[in-house]
């Protein structure tokens, strides 16, 4: 079971995306108001640019030795009494959990967000296994009752307002009341999701680290998720990415101080829980039995490529939240799970380049990704890399490069960019006159001599949705 | 399975190449990459360590409410509690021991936990001042499900086992293996899911109080 990324469709969806009112409110919410708390959190840290440099070469120094770290960690997982698995491809992976669901007689299973999981397709694949899934996180049950995909590596429902959240709930969590309050509507997810961590047989997450000199795994949430999804059912399952593994628990504490801050502008998150093991003699809770999946699915392949310190990531979003594109156009547009800066690096080398090529190109260049990366990833040179590349192997022509301009027009203003496309939709019809394509503007030069663009039909969505023809 | 194994580990020495370091020599470059914890950790210093742990615990961010007090008063501010919050006086009770022999004839104590309990007494074995967090590492004495499942989450806390940083909490675990389950809480369940907003209450404790006990010794 693997992930259909729909990158290809990149240029369409992020056009669409500029003018989508609900999705548009939703990011000048969330990508400011995010972006306020960790510069907050990054002027009371006065420590935070020693503990970025730290941080960045324990992730540099792990994947320098990552055999060495697989091992010693599966050494002292296997002897704290975990399974430890072995999955070369995303389709191994996930027929080792289902194999495992099966196994354990699952009928429910609850799920902790992962993008590991999401990556792999596990979603998928223990549906089509016949499972009852069980989002637990907040905003993956949102986008479970939805059937939307995570659009923000961190806060996955980004791109739904609290309005459409009500009326999903009341559709869906049997009371048919819009609920206003946030709170409330917070509750009501609550008492759904209560019974369902009760009835589970199995709990599977993913893992922010593995911490290799004692075999545990560590998980990071606010909600207590986690906790819940992992302590209750018989049987506990870890899908983590080969690269997640520090150290020590020293190791661990530099990257956990530098995650918190830059993913939401918090100290240290409400949660975070090492689990070493199955239930011990005596305890009176916890799971019968624990497995790890250790997953290449294309892992190994970016280890041996230029663009290596992609696998240094841990995930924060921080570079997504200051991506002047992704707060423009949300995470769909980029056809894949992961988003933004890291997001159109990451895409590339999972899907295919030929298939995520514009994704690369979608890119100011303003920098500011690689300012916020708490482990130092150089995101821009990374995505030059991927570009040249996309020349090199003639998937896009030279001057698209020129789109950078573009991209960086209407990062800068979008209000300009609605504008103009309403003012352009017009011209391209009389242009067009019938023929249905565009092969020359005038006025866009660059951008459209590498491609035809469709002749536009009724005006821009925005224009559409004033009419009222939604 | 052992075959997708070597074939990781293969991919992975083939992508790195050369020679492999020993496993000291890591080790030694491991430890090098932290020379000094205090440069990657706030400094806090001329703060006394429970101050700065009472100030964060009761933060705006971190959200628990404390008071202090000795053992002996324990029961009494626990019912104060109770009462104040129109809570039934039967309670989940995860306490050790040594704070069993109180007198807790006010209340129904029961060592099992409901899936929507209102409200459950449970000890932290630490806290971490950095942070304003609690330590709970499982044990059979302690299961974690009593941290997790109820509304108000009472907790038991002894000044004197208050530590500066997390890495004070690793040191004990130098020598003894790591509990099935480490557990660190920051206050309460939250969640900002709808448009980053705050929410309590996701999917764990509401409310947190913490008692902190200043008996001498
Ligand atoms: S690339 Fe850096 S900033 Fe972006 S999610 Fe990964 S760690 Fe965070």
């Amino acid at each position: 079971m693997t992930v259909a990324y729909t990158s290809q469709h990149f240029k369409q969806e992020a056009k669409a995306a500029l003018v989508e009112p609900n999705l548009q409110r939703a990011l000048d919410r969330t990508t400011t108001l995010l972006q306020g708390r960790r510069a907050e959190a990054y002027r009371a840290y006065a420590e935070f640019e020693t503990t970025r440099d730290a941080g960045s070469a324990i992730k540099d120094h792990v994947l320098c030795h990552l055999d060495h770290y697989l091992e010693a960690f599966e050494r002292n997982a296997v002897a704290a009494g975990c399974q430890v698995h072995w999955a070369a491809t995303a389709e191994e992976a996930c027929r080792i959990v289902v194999d495992l669901c099966q196994q354990a007689n699952a009928k429910t299973v609850t799920r902790v967000k992962s993008m590991l999981g999401e990556e792999i397709g596990l979603p998928e694949a223990l549906d089509e296994a016949g499972f009852d899934r069980v989002e637990t996180d907040l905003a993956e049950h949102i986008n479970q009752l939805a059937g939307d995909r995570p659009s923000h590596i961190v806060i996955p429902a980004l791109h739904k307002t609290q309005e459409q959240v009500a009326e999903l709930f009341a559709q869906h969590h049997g009371h048919g009341r819009v609920i206003e309050e946030v709170g409330e509507l917070v509750q009501s997810a609550r008492l759904v999701l209560r019974e369902k961590y009760f009835a589970a047989d199995v709990g599977i997450s993913g893992a922010n680290f593995l911490v290799a000199d004692t075999g545990a795994v560590c998980t990071v949430t606010n909600e207590g998720n986690a906790e819940l999804t992992m302590q209750l059912p018989r049987v506990q399952i870890v899908t983590a990415g080969i690269e997640k593994l520090v150290p020590s628990l020293d190791h661990a504490g530099v990257l956990l101080r530098l995650l918190a801050r830059s993913a939401l502008g918090m100290e240290i998150t409400q949660y975070t829980t090492f689990l070493t093991g199955a239930r011990r003699p005596g305890d009176r809770d916890g799971p019968e039995a624990m497995h790890i999946v250790l997953v290449d699915a294309g892992r190994t392949d970016i280890l041996a490529d230029e663009i290596r310190s992609i696998l240094k990531c841990i995930r924060c979003a921080a570079c997504i939240n200051h991506c002047p594109v992704y707060s423009q156009i949300g995470g769909h547009a980029y056809g894949g799970i992961y988003q933004g800066p890291m997001g159109s690096v990451l895409t590339p080398a999972m899907a295919s380049l030929a298939q995520a090529k514009d994704l690369p190109h979608a890119c100011t260049l303003n920098g500011r990704c690689v300012e916020v990366c708490p482990v130092k990833i150089p995101l821009t040179d990374l995505m030059r890399t991927l570009r040249e590349r996309t020349w090199r192997e003639q998937l896009v022509d030279r001057p698209t490069r020129f789109g950078l301009g573009l991209w960086a027009a209407v990062a800068k203003r979008p209000a300009l960019y609605r504008f103009t496309t309403r003012w352009a939709i017009r011209a391209l019809k009389l242009w067009s006159r019938g023929r249905g394509a565009i092969r020359f503007l005038p006025f866009a030069g660059a951008f459209t001599a590498s491609r035809d663009l469709p002749a536009p039909e009724g005006g821009t969505f925005m224009d559409r949705y004033r009419r009222g023809e939604r | 399975m052992s075959e997708h194994r070597a074939r990781i580990l293969g991919r992975v020495r083939q992508a790195l190449g050369g020679e492999r370091a020993s496993a000291d020599a890591i080790g030694r470059e491991a430890a090098a990459l932290i020379p000094d914890l205090a440069a990657v950790r706030p400094s806090f210093e001329g703060e006394a360590v429970l101050d700065r742990f009472l100030a964060k615990a009761t933060s705006e961010k971190v959200t628990a409410t404390a008071e202090r007090l000795v053992a002996r008063d324990l029961p009494t501010a626990v019912q104060r509690y109770v009462e104040s919050n129109q809570l039934a006086s039967e309670i989940a009770c995860a306490l050790p021991a040594e704070l069993m022999t109180l007198d807790w004839s006010a209340f129904t104590l029961k060592h099992v936990i409901d899936r929507n309990e209102p409200v459950a007494l449970t000890f932290a074995e630490a806290g971490i001042a950095e942070t304003g967090t609690l330590v709970f590492p499982s044990s059979p004495m302690v299961p974690t499900l009593f941290n997790f499942l109820p509304l108000h989450h009472l907790v038991v806390l002894r000044a004197r086992s208050i530590v500066p940083y997390m890495e004070d909490v690793w040191r004990r675990f130098d020598t003894a293996p790591l509990p099935r389950s480490l557990n660190l809480v920051t206050g309460t369940s939250g969640t900002a899911d709808i448009e980053g907003k705050n929410v309590r209450g996701a999917h764990g404790p509401r409310f947190m109080r913490i008692f902190l006990l200043e008996d001498a010794g």
